[in-house]
């Protein structure tokens, strides 16, 4: 018999979340797959409440599995708000179903911080691992993609660029890309500390940035990490951004070239520039959005976008010279937002035609 | 003055001139009619909503509460349905993002299967323009109507005025380049400041 104090507060937990995913199965902007994970959570859930005093786990293990469940259902209220810049959703989409093919839910949260987050959460892992007694809980095989950028940001896509590096430490999570590097170093008798792995895990997830979105995930490090020295979590923004840089240059990088003897050895795909910079200066400079002709270009557009933009901030020639400052910025975020809904627009008609 | 037909319509469309209209995306060419384009409904919405303040005010007043505040913003995706309320207003846009030449005009009204439904649309959009077409929805009749996001909810008559305008070029412009429902900036004309300094000098 658990604790009485503590099973009645996390067992209690448990009738909230229940209630809080069976509201959230009523709302009406979700489509199959969310629906189905969100049955299988309330499932799961159910049973947790039914065989809570019978399970053979301790109480901080049930309070872990609570507090994956309170994770999960946090980022999917988050998609029943109005506000997801699907936009940004879509290109980062594209990238996830090149290295993960499609078996996966994506869920976006806005964030009043200016923060992000690229997360993944299948509660059914843990709950088969925790409870391997428990054969009536059907497992959750969906793996759920929890995407969080700041509300402020929402329409503002250049900005955004940092949730590339961000997919950059999911893919290397989720596929152990910087655990099998430690491990083969270890092999090599070789072992890194805490500094070295996670400095590591950050040029990783810059380089996987910068192979699609090029200069603009520099840029956005100089925005926000100009000069910062090297520390316990993250390299010197200078070392950063001379990886980039001779990533990008097509410099032979050891540290590039060991990444992908790794990901080669996985089957997956290589850190190789996977964009190409469209010519959107006609486009723009008319107040038209451009026609973007794959993801390469889709990509592409974070570069060249944050790239025009800076041009146009100076306000030299037309038509930007004679408008207000902040008018600038948000008319070349909404052409860069415009151009891949217009994208996503055409596929989804297409698609839709096509199917009989 | 002159009214654009089907064939000008699609030939300006396909045109590579920069000075031609531009219609992006044009999800199907039968939305080219004799004399008229169907737009579609766009996926972003200001509703309109009841506060706490009775009144819209316009007067700049000190203290006067943001037009922002009687509107509240929401998203759909193409194929979700929008349910507009009667004597609901609500600001969208047109799906397309439209680019005319400095010597046409447009004319935007409700399609008549819409307006059969009590679903008032009517805009105009000056030579010049950038941006996706501005839609201020209204539902006059009795009943709620499920709207689809995407569907040809209106249609743009196109007139050649034979001259070209500066609007593209003026720096009046309130409206330009914009890819949702942007709200009104009424209480920002400056004909507003000088009325209101009128009784108070």
């Amino acid at each position: 018999m658990r604790l009485w104090g503590i099973a009645l507060l996390i067992k209690d937990d448990l009738y909230l979340l229940l209630d809080e995913t069976r509201e959230l199965a009523k709302a009406p902007f979700y489509n199959s797959d969310f629906k189905k994970y969100l049955s299988k959570l309330n499932e799961t859930i159910e049973y947790l409440i039914g065989h809570y005093d019978k399970l053979p786990i301790t109480a901080n293990d049930f309070r872990s599995v609570v507090n994956l469940f309170w994770t999960a259902t946090k980022y999917l209220k988050g998609s029943t708000s109005n506000q997801i810049p699907h936009e940004t959703v879509y290109a980062l989409r594209r990238v996830l179903e090149e290295w993960m093919g499609g078996s996966f839910l994506i869920t976006t949260a806005l964030l009043d911080e200016p923060n992000y987050h690229f997360l993944g959460v299948n509660p059914g892992h843990i709950i088969k691992d925790l409870i391997s007694r428990a054969p009536a809980i059907k497992e959750i095989d969906i793996e759920v993609i929890q995407i969080a950028l700041p509300r402020l940001y929402r329409h503002r896509p250049l900005n955004n660029v940092a949730l590339y590096h961000e997919l950059g430490h999911f893919v290397d999570s989720y596929f152990g890309i910087i655990k099998y590097y430690i491990l083969q170093r270890k092999l090599a008798g070789q072992n890194l500390d805490e500094r070295e792995i996670n400095h590591l895990k950050e040029l990783f997830a810059d380089l996987f940035a910068a192979s699609y979105t090029g200069d603009a995930i520099k840029c956005f490090l100089l925005s926000f990490a100009e000069g910062n020295p090297a520390s316990l979590t993250h390299p010197a923004t200078s070392n950063r951004v001379k990886y980039i840089d001779d990533f990008l240059s097509g410099k032979n990088v050891k540290l590039v070239d060991d990444f992908n003897r790794i990901l080669d050895l996985r089957k997956l795909p290589l850190l190789e520039i996977k964009y190409t910079e469209p010519d959107i200066e006609e486009a723009f400079n008319d107040i038209k959005p451009y026609a973007i002709a794959n993801n390469k270009e889709l990509h592409g557009m974070n570069m060249i976008g944050r790239a025009f933009l800076k041009k146009a901030m100076q306000q030299t020639a037309e038509p930007w010279k004679s408008m207000p400052e902040n008018k600038v910025s948000q008319i070349i975020n909404d052409l860069v937002e415009k151009s891949v809904r217009n994208k996503m627009l055409k596929e989804k008609w297409g698609n839709a035609s096509t199917t009989s | 003055m002159r009214l654009l037909h089907r064939e000008e319509i699609l030939e300006s469309i396909g045109s590579e001139d920069k000075s031609s209209l531009f219609v992006e995306p044009l999800l199907e060419p039968s939305q080219v009619g004799e004399v008229t384009l169907d737009l579609r409904l766009g996926y972003d919405f200001r509703v309109s909503i009841l506060t706490r303040s009775p009144k819209v005010e316009l007067a700049g007043k000190e203290g006067q509460r943001s037009i922002s505040s009687f509107f509240q913003e929401t998203r759909r995706e193409v194929g979700d349905t929008f349910v507009l309320y009667p004597s609901q207003a609500v600001l969208t846009t047109s799906l397309e993002y439209i680019g005319l030449p400095d010597h046409v005009y447009m004319d935007v009204v409700t399609r008549s299967s819409y307006s059969r439904l009590g679903i008032q649309i009517n805009s105009m959009v000056q030579p010049g323009f950038r941006g996706c077409v501005p839609i201020e929805l209204f539902n006059h009749g009795n009943n709620a109507v499920e709207l689809v996001v995407g569907s040809r909810i209106c249609q743009a008559k196109l007139f050649d005025v034979e001259q070209s305008s500066g609007y593209s070029s003026s720096n009046a412009r309130k409206y330009y380049g914009n890819v949702r429902p942007t709200l009104s900036k009424a209480d920002n004309d400056e004909e507003i400041r000088i009325l209101s300094r009128i009784n108070n000098p």
